[in-house]
C-alpha cells in the first residue's frame, strides 16, 4: 500500500545516521543504599558490574559520591547515585501516583513465559508484584524498588509495523495542531475529544488521497 | 452522523466485529482504519467485544466524529454534534 510505505520513508528518514543502539544505561539517585545493592543484586538477581566511587568534582558544591551499575540484559544497566552526606530534597522523594511513576523503568522479556517466570521468581524473593496490565501491544507485570520507583517487566506480543508508525504520526500531528491552536486563543487542552477530532479529519483526508 | 475510528490492528479487531453484531455500520478503510458509525447515536457496549479497559479507553484513538456523551468502562456513547 503507498500509504503505509510512505509512512515507513518518512519515519527512516529520520532516524538513518546517527543511530542508537539500545540503552546503556539509565540512572536514578537513592537514599537507600543498602537496600538498593540488596533489592537489585539479590532479589532481582542482576549483576553489579561497576562502581565508581570519587570525590566531588565539577559543579562546586558537587558531593562526594557513589555510582554504580547492574546489568539489566543485552548490554544495558540501570545504575544509582548516592550522595555522601547529602538529605534527600523533598523533590527528589518518589512520589507514587500516576505523575511519579511516568518515570519508571520497564525492561523486555522475549517470550510469554520468561514474563510470568519473572512474577513467580520475584514473588517468591518477596516482592510484592502488584499489577499484571495487558496493554494494547505489550503485557506487563509491575512491582517497585526500596526507592519506591516504579519497575515493570513487559513482553511485546507483536512488532509494531508500519500502521502503528503512520498512526502515531497522526496523532502528535492532531494533538500538536489541537494544543497550538487553544495555546493561540489563550486557553488550555481539557480533554482528548479534540485531538480525536482532529484525527478524525486527519484520517478522512488520507482516505480521499488513496 | 456520529462516528469513531479503530486502528486496523489486532487489539482493536474484536471491537469491530462485536459493533457489527451492536448494530453499528462498520467499514474497512484501504488507508489502515476501521469507522464504526451510526446516524444519530453510536452507542458500544464493552463486555460483548471482551476486550480490557487499557484497550477500550483507547479504542477511539484513530478519530472521532461527534461528542463523547458518555464514556465508562461499559459503555461509549457519541452524539451527532
Amino acid at each position: 500500500m503507498q500509504l503505509k510505505e510512505g509512512v515507513m520513508q518518512s519515519n527512516e528518514g529520520r532516524i538513518a545516521k546517527p543511530r542508537l543502539q539500545g540503552v546503556h544505561h539509565t540512572a536514578r539517585p537513592t537514599w537507600k543504599l543498602r537496600e538498593t545493592v540488596e533489592f537489585y543484586r539479590d532479589r532481582m538477581g542482576l549483576a553489579l558490574v561497576h562502581a565508581i566511587s570519587a570525590k566531588g568534582w565539577g559543579p562546586p558544591g558537587h558531593p562526594d559520591f557513589l555510582h554504580f551499575f547492574f546489568d539489566s540484559g543485552n548490554g544495558s544497566t540501570i545504575a544509582f547515585f548516592y550522595y555522601i552526606g547529602v538529605e534527600q530534597p523533598d523533590y527528589l522523594r518518589h512520589r507514587v501516583q500516576w505523575d511519579g511513576d511516568s518515570v519508571h523503568t520497564s525492561w523486555g522479556v522475549e517470550r510469554q513465559e520468561e514474563l510470568l517466570e519473572w512474577k513467580a521468581a520475584l514473588e517468591a524473593r518477596g516482592v510484592d508484584v502488584f499489577m499484571r496490565v495487558h496493554h494494547e501491544l505489550i503485557d506487563s507485570i509491575y512491582f517497585r524498588d526500596p526507592n519506591g520507583y516504579l519497575l515493570e517487566i513487559t513482553w511485546q506480543i507483536r512488532p509494531m509495523n508500519a500502521l502503528d508508525a503512520g498512526d502515531a504520526e497522526r496523532t502528535l500531528e492532531a494533538a500538536i495542531a489541537v494544543e497550538s491552536e487553544a495555546a493561540a486563543a489563550g486557553t488550555a487542552l481539557k480533554n482528548i475529544e479534540g485531538i480525536w477530532r482532529r484525527k478524525a479529519q486527519l484520517v478522512r483526508a488520507l482516505e480521499a488521497k488513496e | 452522523m456520529a462516528a469513531i475510528y479503530l486502528l486496523d490492528v489486532p487489539e482493536f479487531q474484536p471491537i469491530a466485529t462485536s459493533a457489527r453484531k451492536q448494530g453499528l455500520t462498520v467499514t474497512t478503510l484501504r488507508s489502515g482504519y476501521i469507522r464504526l458509525q451510526s446516524p444519530g447515536v453510536l452507542e458500544l457496549r464493552r463486555k460483548p467485544t471482551g476486550v480490557k479497559l487499557p484497550v477500550w479507553f483507547g479504542a477511539p484513538t484513530g478519530g472521532l466524529e461527534g461528542r463523547i456523551d458518555l464514556f465508562d468502562k461499559d459503555l461509549l456513547r457519541v452524539v451527532d454534534e
